[in-house]
């Protein structure tokens, strides 16, 4: 397990030294000179231009392109990634003091959209071709379909303003989780519960639950006990391979629900044109999806010797 | 037949006897559905019917040239990697694995948000963030057909590299792309329509369905229609393109053909979803 953990960690590195230079390089694809931005910004006028030469060679900006990499770099590995242009505020704090509440919102979403699919893929595969195999697959459809922002205020009239069962907006606590939670699971019940019925199907078919029928098992006790742990195993690939949908979805519900969280922060740093924020943002998203990928697939190779001893390729053969 | 009809429209729009879409009409503001105005007017007086047919040419088009450019861009760059291998391959997939290191939505908003508002920002947004999943799928189809037959057939007749690859690598990739193109329009709608939704979209005045879901957010709770509207047609799209590209890939792919186990058409979708995602930053060959 640590040898497999070793090696991927070594392969995170030329990816996350990449990721860096993307963040950095697309900051400085930003239209107008940072300097003369901040200075605007600080006095409200168009600066003069010997101010913005001094503050320009403050800043370090009349370096070439690489020196100024290697010193955001330098800084980046120690967990600074500057501070904000609009703000001041230290970057690196501001995302990571944020991310719970993303993440908050995630782990919420993701658990409900588990309590949905199981269910709802494994009546689906047991009942295929049925009405509830139909309704399932309709359902399904429209989950994966529907912007999460539509979905969002939808539940916010209903709910909140019809209903009033739940408050619409703002951060707090449990009650103020359910409708956004709702909202991003729609879309990973909808995924997963085509992925359990699909994988409910195939071991269905398989000799050992034949077998196991044939005993006597009970048909509720062979879907459970025998089946769906088995199915289970592509449906864990799945959630992993959609953290980065997750994390998108979240950005966009956060809006909507005027939630605290890194959603807000880039939304509010795309506008107000907060460069060192939004490449610090890039970075910082990047390892936290890296991260939870590597997660994802140690829990996984925890789960199946296959994987920590074999190539991606059989990875993949196993999850089909 | 759906995404026909509304190409159809996109593509006819200036001609049809719709009220301009950016016409102000202060005496006419927020009013409900009527015979002159099907869906009602906004906030400004606004057709909304009208909002609604002009957005689908900014969020269609939008989808339609970023698609073209994405495969102009990734369909070389997976062909040179999968063909020569070695380190070329080697470099280019790492720049690959950097790109997919990035959940999509994220690095789009990200670009669209350096760059500014505008039809550009997300066009260049969208090709950024997508070129690196369709060179990956080519590079794997192009390894996959490298020791075939055909190809040691047409080296073996004196073709050179660049004949190969534009002559007979080129024509094996592009219906699996044309295919995968299919897939991925849903998702690129949604993207546009996210973008829009989060500011990053198409300038006002010009319509398009995600600015104008974000223009009516403070008009929720007195005018929900000019929310909800807007939305369902995005919702309509997308689900059109997920049942064109489920069916394409169902009636092209035998494996994975309408059998009756897998009458799912977006188990379609997930398995090609694994495909990308599988190969994702982490993965290794």
């Amino acid at each position: 397990m640590s040898a497999y953990l070793l090696r991927r960690l070594t392969a995170l590195l030329p990816v996350l030294l990449g990721l860096s230079l993307l963040a950095f390089s697309l900051a400085s694809l930003a239209p107008g000179d940072p300097a003369e931005l901040l200075l605007r910004r600080q006095t409200g006028e168009p600066p003069s231009a010997a101010d913005v030469t001094r503050l320009r060679s403050e800043m370090g900006l009349d370096r070439p392109f690489l020196v100024r990499y290697a010193r955001w770099l330098g800084h980046a590995v120690r967990g600074d990634l500057g501070a904000s242009h609009s703000s001041g505020a230290s970057v690196s704090r501001t995302l990571v003091t944020n991310l719970p509440a993303t993440v908050e919102l995630a782990v919420a979403s993701l658990l409900l959209g588990i309590v949905i699919a199981l269910p709802l893929g494994v009546l689906a595969a047991v009942s295929r071709g049925g009405p509830l195999d139909h309704v399932s697959r309709i359902v399904s459809l429209v989950g994966t379909s529907i912007p999460g922002f539509l979905l969002g205020y939808m539940f916010i009239l209903f709910f909140g303003v019809t209903l009033k069962l739940f408050p619409v907006a703002g951060t707090g606590g449990l009650s103020h989780l359910v409708l956004p939670a709702m909202t991003l699971a729609l879309a990973e019940a909808a995924a997963m519960a085509r992925m359990t019925r699909a994988s409910m199907l195939d071991v269905l078919g398989e000799d050992y639950v034949r077998t196991a029928r044939a005993k006597g098992a009970s048909r509720r006790l062979v879907y459970v006990r025998h089946a769906l742990r088995n199915a289970l195993n592509p449906v864990v690939t799945l959630v992993g391979l959609r953290v980065g949908r997750l994390l998108g979805g979240a950005v966009i519900v956060e809006i909507v629900f005027a939630r605290a969280g890194i959603g807000t922060v880039i939304v509010d740093a795309i506008h107000d044109r907060d460069y060192a924020m939004i490449q610090g943002f890039i970075l910082f998203v990047g390892i936290v999806f890296v991260s939870a990928n590597l997660l994802v697939d140690l829990a996984y190779a925890s789960l199946d010797p296959r994987v920590r001893l074999g190539s991606s390729e059989e990875r993949a053969a196993v999850a089909r | 037949m759906l995404l026909c009809a509304a190409g159809i429209l996109a593509l006819t729009a200036p001609v049809l006897p719709l009220i301009d879409p950016n016409a102000i009409d202060v005496m006419h503001r927020l009013e409900a559905p009527s015979f002159a105005h099907p869906l009602g007017t906004d906030n400004l007086g606004r057709d909304l019917f009208s909002r609604i047919i002009w957005g689908s040419r900014s969020s269609l088009g939008t989808v339609a040239v970023a698609t073209a450019l994405i495969v102009a861009i990734a369909v070389p760059i997976g062909i040179v990697a999968g063909y020569y291998g070695g380190i070329v391959d080697e470099v280019l997939m790492r720049i690959v694995d950097v790109f997919l290191a990035l959940p999509s939505l994220l690095l789009a908003l990200a670009i669209g948000g350096i760059l500014g508002p505008g039809f550009r920002s997300v066009l260049i947004a969208l090709v950024a963030v997508w070129w690196a999943s369709y060179a990956r799928v080519v590079r794997g189809l192009v390894i996959g057909m490298r020791e075939r037959e055909f190809l040691l057939a047409a080296r073996a007749l004196g073709g050179g590299d660049y004949h190969v690859m534009t002559h007979h690598v080129l024509m094996n990739v592009l219906l699996p792309v044309g295919v995968l193109a299919t897939i991925e329009m849903g998702d690129l709608v949604l993207a546009v329509a996210a973008l829009g939704f989060l500011g990053v979209g198409v300038h006002a005045p010009n319509a398009d369905w995600g600015t104008m879901v974000n223009d009516a957010r403070p008009l929720l709770f007195s005018a929900p229609r000019l929310m909800l509207y807007p939305g369902l047609a995005i919702a309509a799209a997308v689900i059109a393109f997920n049942i064109l590209g489920d069916g394409l890939r169902d009636a092209l792919d035998p494996r994975a053909g309408p059998s009756p186990d897998y009458p799912a058409p977006t188990l379609a979708a997930k398995s090609r979803r694994r495909i990308f995602e599988a190969s994702g930053p982490v993965a290794k060959e």
